[in-house]
């Protein structure tokens, strides 16, 4: 039962929903997967995703959808 | 009052989801500066070798799946993180867990060759920190030429749209009246947050009566920040999260003052232990190592004295009025024997400090 009520409190976190926190020495947070992929592309970035492409160690399908 | 309560029963639930959402790598104590308010006391030849990064991934998959679905950053830090050479192999190795991953960094190996490794890396986010125009940032940082390669750094940074990305300033008794001369150019160089903070007095910083502002300085700042965030501009300005403000709460940040230390927060430090920030007093409050323990069961069963905060009603804290909205304090503002705060960012809005 405990447990239950644990996970259905998980999904009730607002922190990262509502309230974007920074701890007071670390960086800002960075953007979900789907969204630093789809952010707007530069030749810096450009070759960076060639680069993590060819490594694949990013999602596939992200790059190929910036590459469209 | 009602927004206070609010606030608090927020908190309160958060408390006790505490869904990881930020966890730290203290990845190298080494250093190639030699900064006067540094609360880890690192220098260039450390005693502590680099953690190996197979080692901390070991501890990282500790992490379920479900737990790394909400968002969650992995943020480098030290030292000076860009000084480990396979700083792109941790960047790529977290990627390729659907992880973004994020530096603080004094911005001194930032070049444009490093930018482009970075960001093939899969960099998202970044903090450079700045402490004031030439003279005082390079006064603090311990070496010339220090200015010039973190603005090089800020440059490169801010022109990047896939960066999450902010300038910090630990604001002193040197760079305090400079203040308004440093914001116009960090606007200059593009940079859309600036993120200011003052002193713990722990480490290097302890002994330095440089480093620390008075009760009518510290006021003075929040005024700075105020008066900057009514002005607007392209650069929001706001001061960190690292204590409760009274009066000046809901108008130098975009939400009220929460400790997330150990709620939302944890580190994994250079020796492997397991504590919140890494400027917490780690002999205090570390609740394991990954070298013994799983990461994530020590999350979940250990991090009690961060979660309850009622053993901070001591000293100075035990009769606070504001207690119920400050608790305590900063999670690094106790150290040691933990008898006395360090800081108590409310008295000194009050000039009552002790």
């Amino acid at each position: 039962m405990r447990k239950w009520i644990h996970r259905g409190l998980k999904g009730l976190s607002l922190t990262t929903a509502l309230f974007v926190f920074q701890a007071c020495y670390g960086t800002p947070m960075t953007a979900p997967e789907e969204d630093y992929l789809a952010a707007p592309e530069t030749e810096v970035v450009d070759e960076a995703l060639q680069d993590a492409a060819q490594s694949g160690e990013l999602l596939q399908e992200g790059v190929e959808e910036i590459a469209e | 009052m009602i927004g206070r309560l609010l606030h608090r029963a927020f908190r309160a639930n958060e408390t006790a989801v505490h869904e990881l959402n930020y966890l730290f790598w203290e990845c190298t104590t080494r250093c190639n500066l030699h900064c006067r308010h540094c609360g880890s006391d690192c220098f260039a030849a450390s005693r502590d070798v680099d953690m190996p990064l197979e080692d901390f991934l070991r501890a990282f998959d500790t992490i379920p799946a479900a737990e790394r679905a909400h968002p969650f950053t992995v943020i480098l830090t030290g030292g000076e993180p860009l000084l480990r050479p396979d700083i792109a192999d941790i960047g790529k190795a977290l990627r390729g867990r659907g992880v973004g991953w994020s530096i603080v960094s004094n911005g001194w190996f930032y070049d444009e060759a490093m930018h482009r490794k970075l960001m093939a890396a899969g960099l998202g986010a970044l903090t450079i920190s700045l402490d004031g125009l030439e003279e005082a940032h390079d006064w603090m940082r311990g070496r010339a030429g220090s200015y010039a390669r973190a603005e090089r750094a800020i440059a490169l940074a801010a022109a990047e749209p896939r960066l999450a990305f902010d300038v910090v300033t630990c604001v002193n008794k040197r760079n305090f009246q400079e203040l308004d001369a440093l914001h116009d150019r960090l606007e200059a160089l593009g940079v859309k947050q600036w993120r200011i903070f003052t002193i713990i007095p722990i480490g290097r910083a302890a002994e330095d009566p440089e480093m620390h502002l008075s009760d009518a300085e510290f006021t003075a700042l929040m005024e700075f920040i105020v008066r900057k965030r009514r002005e607007g501009g392209k650069m929001k300005v706001t001061f960190s999260c690292e204590g409760y403000l009274g009066r000046y709460e809901n108008q130098v940040r975009d939400v009220p003052y929460f400790c997330h230390a150990g709620v939302n927060i944890a580190s994994v430090l250079i020796d492997g232990h397991i504590c919140a920030c890494p400027n917490i007093d780690r002999d205090a409050f570390s609740q394991g190592n990954i070298y013994e323990d799983s990461l994530y069961e020590v999350w979940e069963k250990r991090f009690q004295p961060f979660r309850d905060r009622s053993w901070t009603r001591r000293g100075r804290c035990a009769g606070c009025k504001v207690w119920r909205d400050c608790l305590g304090n900063g999670m690094h503002n106790w150290h040691g024997d933990c008898a006395e705060v360090l800081n108590c960012h409310y008295g000194k809005i009050l000039n009552k400090t002790v």
